[in-house]
């Protein structure tokens, strides 16, 4: 009787164990550098930084996910990511392309955190043929 | 502290270790076998073929590795290069351009892409930057041919009330000076245009060919700007693609009235002109002289 009683509440407390976001698939940051947010807003403000070609798990999670961006975690951190800076593959990095360039840009740790947020501030648009 | 000590003992090796290149079991092997010390004994066993063959692999796994280390030396292709450098501009100057602000939505990503498609420009990528200080007003940076970086300032569009008509409109000069390479032309030298492309393996790298390049993006940008020349050929340009709508010349000439007038009255846009020469002289291009309308009347 006693170790029915165990095995109930064990089985109750992993019942109520917060669960985590289960991992939807693996998507690749395909900006040069850039940030993880706090949440789906440009200007909210970065849980870390990344870097071209950085796999980021995408978290099955609708209540949170808003339009156009996707909730992520990257290694302990769950935050948010514009899905336009995402890809299936690993894709072409500029780094990556250019290794030994990009060491010679010298860039301290403030101007990897800016080139990060240039992308956060930039206004995208593009003309289109078939739209009128 | 002993602990201490023997971690850091374990974490020297450990970055020692990854330091050293990599080989393959290839190349392991033939650097424990001396295989010309046993020549006779080989050719005894009929083991040359064998050995020739492992040869040629290791030369072939050696050159393979040479190769993708050269490859690591590269230096930007052009269309690589401009969005690279525009970039690594804009970030060294986020402190005087001032982009990282919290701002509302203006609207002008769909006000400018309408413009273009109403004038037919279609399929061309953009990226606007905002910018929260009067230095700079606006600018195109050259393009790689992916999408065209355009700046502009929100303390310049707000003092003169800029509807989003107009603001595109200012972007489109913009768009024109990218599109003839105006800017690009004036970076570009015979040392920079030698390297696009080459690799820089076993050489010095010559980083003045950066620092150059930067310097000359600040003295257009903050100082000299573009000739007269320069700016009447666009003027005429947005001029005569705007003539054929009315409600679009009208508002480009209202625009430069606009600027025009600030420049002349506010001393914080005085530079203006250095930079555009000049609003008063653009607006004189863009009206019919007078014996012309008299043609009509």
């Amino acid at each position: 009787m006693k170790s029915c009683f165990t095995l109930f509440f064990l089985f109750m407390a992993v019942l109520a164990w917060p669960k985590s976001a289960p991992i939807k698939s693996i998507k690749y940051f395909s900006m040069v550098y850039g940030h993880l947010h706090t949440s789906a807003l440009s200007a909210s403000s970065g849980l870390t930084a990344l870097s071209c070609g950085h796999p980021v798990k995408i978290l099955d999670d609708p209540i949170q996910t808003k339009r156009g961006w996707k909730y992520v975690q990257v290694g302990p951190h769950k935050g948010f990511i514009k899905e336009d800076y995402l890809r299936d593959k690993r894709g072409n990095c500029l780094q990556a392309q250019y290794p030994k360039f990009f060491n010679y840009l010298d860039l301290d740790l403030t101007e990897l955190y800016f080139w990060g947020r240039l992308y956060d501030q930039y206004v995208y648009g593009k003309s289109q043929v078939n739209k009128r | 502290m002993k602990y201490i000590i023997l971690i850091s003992c374990i974490l020297f090796t450990a970055v020692v270790l990854a330091e050293k290149e990599f080989k393959t079991q290839e190349e392991k092997e033939a650097s424990l076998v001396n295989f010309d010390s046993i020549k006779e004994l080989l050719k005894k066993d009929l083991l040359e073929h064998e050995v020739k063959k492992k040869k040629d692999k290791i030369k072939v796994i050696q050159k393979k590795k040479t190769e993708k280390k050269v490859q690591r030396y590269k230096f930007p292709e052009e269309n690589d290069f401009w969005p690279i450098l525009n970039e690594y501009w804009l970030v060294k100057n986020a402190r005087i351009l001032k982009w990282d602000f919290n701002k509302p939505d203006y609207g002008l990503a769909s006000a400018f892409t309408l413009l273009l498609e109403t004038l037919g420009f279609y399929e061309i990528k953009f990226k606007i930057l905002l910018l929260d200080t009067a230095k700079v007003t606006h600018m195109a940076l050259p393009t790689g041919g992916d999408a065209y970086v355009l700046m502009v300032s929100v303390p310049f569009i707000r003092i003169m009330d800029l509807t989003k008509l107009e603001i595109s409109i200012l972007l489109l000069e913009d768009f024109f000076r990218a599109k003839s390479e105006l800017f690009k032309n004036k970076i570009k030298d015979k040392a920079l245009s030698d390297n696009f492309g080459s690799n820089f393996f076993g050489k010095k790298f010559d980083r003045k060919l950066l620092d150059d390049a930067m310097t000359k993006y600040d003295d257009l940008v903050y100082k000299k700007g573009f000739t007269f020349q320069e700016q009447f050929e666009v003027t005429r340009m947005v001029s005569d693609i705007l003539k054929n709508n009315s409600k679009l010349w009208s508002a480009y000439n209202g625009l430069l009235k606009k600027i025009d007038h600030l420049v002349k009255s506010n001393l914080l846009y005085k530079d203006y002109n250095k930079i555009y020469p000049s609003p008063e002289m653009q607006i004189k291009w863009i009206t019919p002289a007078e014996d012309e309308l008299n043609k009509y009347n």
